[in-house]
This record gives structure tokens, C-alpha cells and sequence, in this order.
């Protein structure tokens, strides 16, 4: 039992960890803090279940799909939104404001269309429950584990091995002196929310089917994924991942032997001791 | 000279006469949305002081609403203390308060500071909800309607009170711009390094901005409790937190108008949305993105930097 609840905060913490993650990721990138980013959840699970559930789409096709679409819509938000902001010198916080905005237009779109109701999304291997040295163990959330890892070693390939990655890695490090070698800020804005909202799309997908997925569901996500990144460390992408992986645990286990509402306070109470004792996080620098 | 001054009277005085007369002529519905809006005006006026005058991010802005309402409650229902009591009570209450926050919170900067005063806000809406004993916890608690001479008041008394306040808070922002303490915070604002250099005592100055934001935020609560006759948390939680600096963002930061159009829009487009029912917090978002995106100083600091352009002024 206890084996169980540990699996699942796990596997729901991972889906906070790639909140966090990718949020971690555009704030290196922009300095923004994107309020969008439990949004980009929503996307992924409103593609996954209009393609599974009307056209029936399979799996694999529907995984790229909404690779795509939540890039796409990453990126028009940079473009249009974020990027565009930027040009106009406007200060930070407008700019966060201005995520606000987009989020709010991410989650109307979805609710207008489903009128705010449940959104169906069938889970990859169906309800199947696999047994692991006889803790049963649940297939949607094995998947979950096993996408983050695909997700984060991929995401590290690509900062590691490409050439655009690396430009991301020197804007990150000091933005300044990355222009100065020619790379352009914005383009790098642009590729950091093109790989943030995919990853977060795809992880709405994985976590639709084990959640009760509806319109309103980004925004609780959005302050999950920033806790998280807060417990990490703001500014180093895995140890937001860590963090998150950490609040799953912690909430997963306050739900099961508590309640709901306690696991909600004690993320907050994470949050303040995180700050008060050790604010740079598990594993930010010292600021 | 005295020509403009006339025309300019010409202009103000039928349309104070309309507002002074207000709920004479309209609808009860109108009232009602014409306090909504000014309760939003105090918001945004008090959080407009932290971040558009002295630049410090203050995203617990929902400590300061929550505490004003909250008090205010509390000292008339169970120490049966008169409104017109409880009200200065409850705003000095907020503001000693917001001082004593200050002191942790004044050592962050940046975007520690943001963190920090985020969590003062997770820390009200929590402790609002689990206080069972003193602030009725999620089921709310209910606030002493105000009597006068044995009479219960009703919106019309609201509305000439909430605005009569609301005027006298402007005025006092507006001498705030104008004063020593708040070219101090403007001062930091732009350079705190170089405002140190000149002698300003930062954290003093910082601390006061915190404090009258404290004082015009918690009297908003104060009056919004009054006049709602009910508390309860889900008017504290994190979206009205984020709403309250959306209001000066959307008004245009660190100016005194922009934040009464700033905070009467943002209280009042969700009653204007509502016949766009479901799609409303589609065009929500749209209206705040299509503002931000073409105004991004703000709508009222745009609109009347381009009127002052189209007249020709040379000075502002």
C-alpha cells in the first residue's frame, strides 16, 4: 500500500516536475515568469482527446500531434505575445501579465468548446494495472515515469549536442555577452517556449487519463509547477524536475493520509519553509 | 489661461453633478456596479504606491485586502464595535500589520521579494480557510450591516461614502507624487543604488510605500466586507491576488488615473462579459492580451500620452 501511494506521488510529481521544468526553462530564457505554463497542459489533453476520442486517432499519430500543436501554440505565444513585448522594451512584469492573458485565452478557447465539462481522454495501454513484486502499479503512471525520463534526457541531448541547444545553455548563462557571439535573443525566446509547451502538452496527454482533465485544470498545475520550481532552485531545470517529483510524493501521501484540502496547505507550507530556510532551493546558486 | 480653465469647468462640473447624483436617477443595478468599481479603485490606487511609485513587486496584495475586511468584521461582530469605529481601527490594524511584514520581506529584492510576498498570500488564504473560530474558516462569516440612527444602510449610502473616500484617497495619492517621500520612492525606483547615494533611507521609504499600500488595500476590504455583508475565502484566494496587479498593469503602471480605470475595468468586466457566457474567459483573456499587446504601458498612460501628443503639448 505504502509502496503504491509512493508510485503514484511519483508519477504525479513528475508531471509537476516537467511543469516546473519547462517553466524553469523559459524563465532562464526571458526572465518571464509564464503563467501559461499549466495551460499548455490543457492544450496537450484537448488535441489528445479530440483526435483519440472523435477521429479516433492512433496512439503514436496522436503523440505527435500534440507535440506539434502545443509547440505551435508555444510559439505563437512567443512570437505574438512574449516576443513582441520584448521589442517594445516593456517592463517584466507587463510581460507576465501579458502570460496571464494568453492563459486566460488558452483555457477560454477549451472551455467555450467544452462548455467547461470533463474532457475524455482514453489512458495509452487502457485501464490495465501491472504488478511490480506484487505492488500493483499502473500503467498510465509507469508511462508517465518513463515519458519524463524520455523528456528530460532528450531535452539534455538536445542542450548538449546541438548547436541550438548550446545557444540556449549561453543565453541562459549570460545573455549579454550571448548576443555579443551573435545568437539572437528572441529566436532563443522562441525556441524555449517551442520546447516548453511540447513538453507540457505531451505530459497533459500522459497525466488526462488519471486526472479528471477540464478547462479550468492549467492554472493549479501553473502554481504546482512553480512551487516545484522554487524547491528546486529557481533557474536550474532539474532541480525543479526534482522538486516536483518531491511535491508529488509529499501530496500524494497528505491526500492518501489525510486529505485533499491538507495536501493543498502543505505544498503552500513547502513553499514558505523552502523560502525562509533555504530559498535558493535544493539546487539553485547562491543568488 | 482663464478661457481653458473655464471650458475646463464647463466639462467637470455637469459630470461631478451626474456622479454626485447618481444613485438618485439610476437603476439599483448601476449602484451596485458603481461601488463594485470604486472598491477596485482602492486596490489598485494602494497597490499602485508599491510597484508603480517606489518599483517593488508585491504579490501578497491579498494580506493586506483580507486583513482590512477580516478585522473590520471581527471588531464589529464579536467586540461589538460601531462600523465608524472599526473601520479606522481595522485600517490601523492593516498597516501596523504590513510594518511588521515588512520587516522579513523588506531584506528580499526582486524577484526574491515576489516569492516572499507570494506566500505572505498563500499563508492569508490559508489561514483565512482553516480559522474556523475566528473568521468562520469556508463557510465565511457574515458582517454587522451599518446602522445609523437605528436605520440599516443601503447601497445609496455606500455609494456616497465608498466614493467621498474614494476622492480624498486620490487626493492623497496624487499629493503623494508630489511630496518628498514619494519622489524619494520614485527615486528608488529608477536606481536604488544611486538614491542611496543621495542620502534617502530606502528601506524607510520602502516601508512606507508598503504600509500605505497596506492602509488604501485594507480599507478597501474594510469596505468591501461592509458592504458585501459577508466574508469568506474564496474572495481572498490567488486569482484576486494575481487581479489586483493586473488592475495597475492594465491602468497603466505608476499613475494615479490609470489605476482608477485600471481598477474599475478589471472589477467590472466580468459583469460585462457575462453575456459572452461561455466564451467569456476567452474574450477575458483576449481584451488583456489585445490591451497589453497595443498599450503596454497601460491604457490609461497610453490614451492620454497620444491626446497630449494630438493637442500639441510640449510640457506634460
Amino acid at each position: 500500500m505504502l509502496a503504491q501511494v509512493l508510485f503514484n506521488g511519483i508519477s504525479i510529481g513528475c508531471i509537476f516536475g516537467i511543469v516546473g521544468f519547462t517553466f524553469t526553462v523559459i524563465y532562464n530564457a526571458s526572465r518571464v515568469i509564464n503563467f501559461a505554463q499549466g495551460d499548455f497542459l490543457l492544450v496537450g489533453v484537448w488535441v489528445a482527446s479530440t483526435f483519440l476520442v472523435s477521429v479516433r486517432a492512433p496512439t503514436f499519430i496522436t503523440i505527435c500531434l500534440v507535440v506539434v500543436i502545443s509547440g505551435l501554440v508555444g510559439l505563437a505565444m512567443s512570437r505574438f505575445v512574449v516576443g513582441h513585448l520584448f521589442q517594445r522594451e516593456t517592463p517584466v512584469l507587463t510581460i507576465i501579465i501579458a502570460t496571464m492573458g494568453a492563459a486566460m485565452m488558452m483555457t477560454g478557447t477549451v472551455g467555450g468548446v467544452t462548455k467547461y465539462d470533463w474532457i475524455p481522454v482514453p489512458a495509452v495501454f487502457g485501464q490495465k494495472t501491472w504488478h511490480l513484486f506484487n505492488i500493483p502499479i499502473g500503467s498510465q503512471e509507469t508511462l508517465i515515469i518513463v515519458i519524463t525520463a524520455i523528456l528530460v534526457s532528450g531535452y539534455h541531448l538536445i542542450l548538449t549536442k546541438t548547436t541550438i541547444g548550446r545557444a540556449l545553455r549561453a543565453t541562459a548563462y549570460n545573455k549579454d555577452m550571448a548576443t555579443l557571439v551573435g545568437i539572437q535573443p528572441l529566436r532563443m525566446v522562441d525556441f524555449a517556449f517551442v520546447l516548453s509547451a511540447a513538453m507540457a502538452g505531451l505530459a497533459g496527454y500522459m497525466v488526462g487519463p488519471i486526472s479528471a482533465p477540464y478547462a479550468l485544470m492549467g492554472f493549479p498545475y501553473a502554481i504546482k509547477g512553480f512551487i516545484a520550481a522554487v524547491l528546486g532552485g529557481l533557474g536550474n531545470p532539474y532541480g525543479a524536475l526534482i522538486g516536483g517529483i518531491f511535491l508529488g510524493i509529499v501530496t500524494t501521501f497528505a491526500t492518501g493520509y489525510i486529505s485533499s484540502a491538507a495536501a493543498e496547505i502543505l505544498s503552500f507550507v513547502l513553499l514558505l519553509a523552502v523560502l525562509i530556510v533555504r530559498p535558493r532551493g535544493l539546487l539553485g546558486e547562491r543568488e | 489661461m482663464q478661457k481653458i480653465r473655464l471650458i475646463k469647468l464647463a466639462f467637470v462640473l455637469p459630470v461631478a453633478f451626474l456622479f454626485l447624483s447618481f444613485p438618485l436617477w439610476a437603476g439599483q443595478y448601476p449602484v451596485h456596479l458603481a461601488i463594485w468599481a470604486s472598491l477596485g479603485c482602492f486596490l489598485a490606487l494602494g497597490t499602485n504606491i508599491t510597484f508603480g511609485y517606489c518599483g517593488q513587486i508585491n504579490f501578497g496584495v491579498i494580506f493586506m485586502y483580507a486583513l482590512g475586511a477580516y478585522s473590520s468584521a471581527i471588531l464589529q461582530l464579536r467586540l461589538g464595535i460601531h462600523f465608524f469605529l472599526a473601520l479606522p481601527l481595522a485600517c490601523l490594524l492593516t498597516t501596523v500589520a504590513t510594518a511588521i511584514v515588512c520587516i522579513p520581506l523588506l531584506r528580499l529584492r526582486g524577484h526574491n521579494l515576489a516569492l516572499g510576498t507570494f506566500s505572505l498570500a498563500l499563508v492569508t488564504y490559508t489561514v483565512i480557510g482553516m480559522w474556523r473560530n475566528v473568521t468562520g474558516g469556508s463557510d465565511g462569516m457574515f458582517v454587522p450591516a451599518t446602522v445609523i440612527f437605528q436605520h440599516e444602510m443601503g447601497d445609496t449610502f455606500y455609494y456616497y461614502f465608498i466614493l467621498s473616500l474614494l476622492v480624498l484617497a486620490f487626493i492623497g495619492c496624487e499629493r503623494l507624487v508630489s511630496s518628498s517621500a514619494g519622489r524619494a520612492m520614485m527615486a528608488i525606483r529608477e536606481d536604488e543604488v544611486a538614491a542611496v547615494a543621495f542620502g534617502i533611507n530606502v528601506t524607510r521609504y520602502r516601508r512606507l510605500a508598503f504600509m500605505l499600500n497596506g492602509l488604501l488595500v485594507g480599507l478597501g476590504g474594510v469596505l468591501f466586507g461592509q458592504w458585501n455583508e459577508f466574508l469568506a475565502p474564496s474572495y481572498f484566494d490567488l486569482w484576486m491576488n494575481i487581479l489586483i496587479v493586473v488592475m495597475i498593469v492594465f491602468g497603466g503602471l505608476g499613475s494615479n488615473r490609470g489605476s482608477i480605470v485600471g481598477g474599475a475595468t478589471i472589477m467590472l468586466l466580468p459583469e460585462a462579459l457575462a453575456v459572452f457566457e461561455v466564451w467569456h474567459v476567452l474574450v477575458y483573456g483576449a481584451i488583456l492580451l489585445l490591451t497589453l499587446g497595443f498599450m503596454p504601458k497601460g491604457l490609461y498612460v497610453t490614451l492620454a500620452s497620444l491626446t497630449r501628443r494630438l493637442r500639441g503639448d510640449i510640457l506634460h
